[in-house]
């Protein structure tokens, strides 16, 4: 599986993209330092499931943590 | 190809709650989430007919979104319900957070009330220059407020909206830390004493992510920055450790905050000790002086 992650960092309101590549989400997740429980998936500014993720996607990571 | 994921009630689903294996759409995550934030109202009795509760709002998800549900319950039991906000004077963080929450009080016509560290003792937690982090001083001054000018106020519960994922990163702290005082007071209630308002957190069942989904599907404005102080925190390492394991077996949060629940009684009646006065300020404290005046005393000679 392959796809285009954005994120933002903490404190930085530019978006990064990059492209992952791994055998699974979890897998692509794990490169960018987070796990499923850490984020929420938007495609085209939709909530998803990980599960409807595939291939050539591109996805945004909205970080749950938030606060002090 | 992937196949679209669906609820049970045929809609498209935006979140899989892997602890169930249930796959929901917006409108019956909602529903879900104001379930289990009922049953945990209702279990424990945390709000009853004419209570008078106060929220420790600060415009962040977790407590924006408890002050909605209390004030959708509003609508069904008669209580009355207001917003405390302390500002610690944390530059470039505080004052975005306490925009969105003032604005939510408005426009939810719930009065608050703020206070400030500056005010209080004037300092911002800005300027203290720490022995030990920021969030050891944030933490002591802010519950110490949050306390004392409710109980001033005239509240009788104050409304936290500490979450699943806190709740457990407390508990394994507090092992972790050896703090068996501390381990025996991270309950869903506590046993009644007059100088401390009881606190109720009627989110604890309900994870991060589900709250911060919920604020999302319900277009609730929340404050997604984090404190600059966040990450001198030993919570971090205990999050990312419970995280990691969360990843793997879906329910070890849950399930830690089980096993700890159930043990909460022994913990409550064997653990916990007498509670006296703080001989410098006077508010409640199980040591001669409260740690909220030991720090006081120990920035004041600091700075001499």
């Amino acid at each position: 599986m392959k796809v285009t992650i954005i994120s933002r960092s903490h404190g930085n309101p530019e978006p990064i993209s990059q492209t992952v590549e791994g055998e699974t989400l979890h897998d692509i997740l794990n490169q960018c330092q987070y796990t499923i429980e850490q984020i929420i998936i938007l495609r085209g500014g939709q909530i998803i499931c990980e599960d409807d993720v595939s291939t050539g996607d591109t996805i945004e990571l909205l970080p749950v943590a938030s606060g002090g | 190809m992937v196949m679209t994921m669906r609820c049970r009630c045929g809609r498209k689903a935006i979140y899989h709650r892997r602890q169930s294996g249930q796959y929901l759409c917006s409108s019956c995550f909602s529903k879900s989430i104001q379930k289990k934030f009922l049953a945990t109202i209702r279990k424990y009795s945390l709000v009853e007919k004419d209570d008078k509760i106060i929220v420790g709002l600060s415009g962040g998800k977790d407590s924006t979104v408890l002050l909605h549900l209390l004030k959708d319950l509003q609508k069904k039991r008669p209580f009355t319900l207001a917003a405390i906000i302390i500002d610690e004077g944390i530059s470039g963080y505080r004052s975005k957070t306490m925009t969105i929450a003032v604005k939510t009080c408005d426009s939810l016509h719930i009065p608050y009330h703020i206070f400030s560290f500056q005010e209080e003792w004037g300092f911002t937690l800005d300027e203290i220059i720490p022995d030990l982090s920021h969030c050891s001083y944030c933490g002591v001054f802010r519950r110490y407020l949050l306390n004392k000018k409710s109980r001033e106020l005239g509240y009788n519960k104050l409304a936290v909206g500490l979450n699943l994922d806190d709740e457990v990163q407390s508990i394994m702290m507090n092992l972790l830390r050896g703090d068996l005082f501390r381990f025996g007071r991270t309950g869903p209630y506590y046993r009644d004493n007059p100088a401390f308002v009881p606190r109720i957190k009627p989110l604890r069942e309900i994870s991060e992510k589900e709250i911060m989904l919920y604020a999302l599907v319900n277009n609730i404005e929340v404050d997604h920055s984090v404190c600059p102080y966040a990450q001198e925190a030993f919570r971090t390492d205990v999050r990312e450790f419970l995280d990691s394991m969360e990843s793997k077996r879906p329910t070890t949060k849950y399930s830690l905050l089980r096993s700890y629940d159930r043990l909460f009684p022994y913990l409550h009646r064997d653990l916990t000790c007498e509670i006296g006065i703080c001989q410098t300020c006077g508010e409640p404290s199980v040591t001669p002086h409260c740690k909220t005046c030991q720090m006081l005393e120990e920035i004041k000679s600091r700075k001499n």
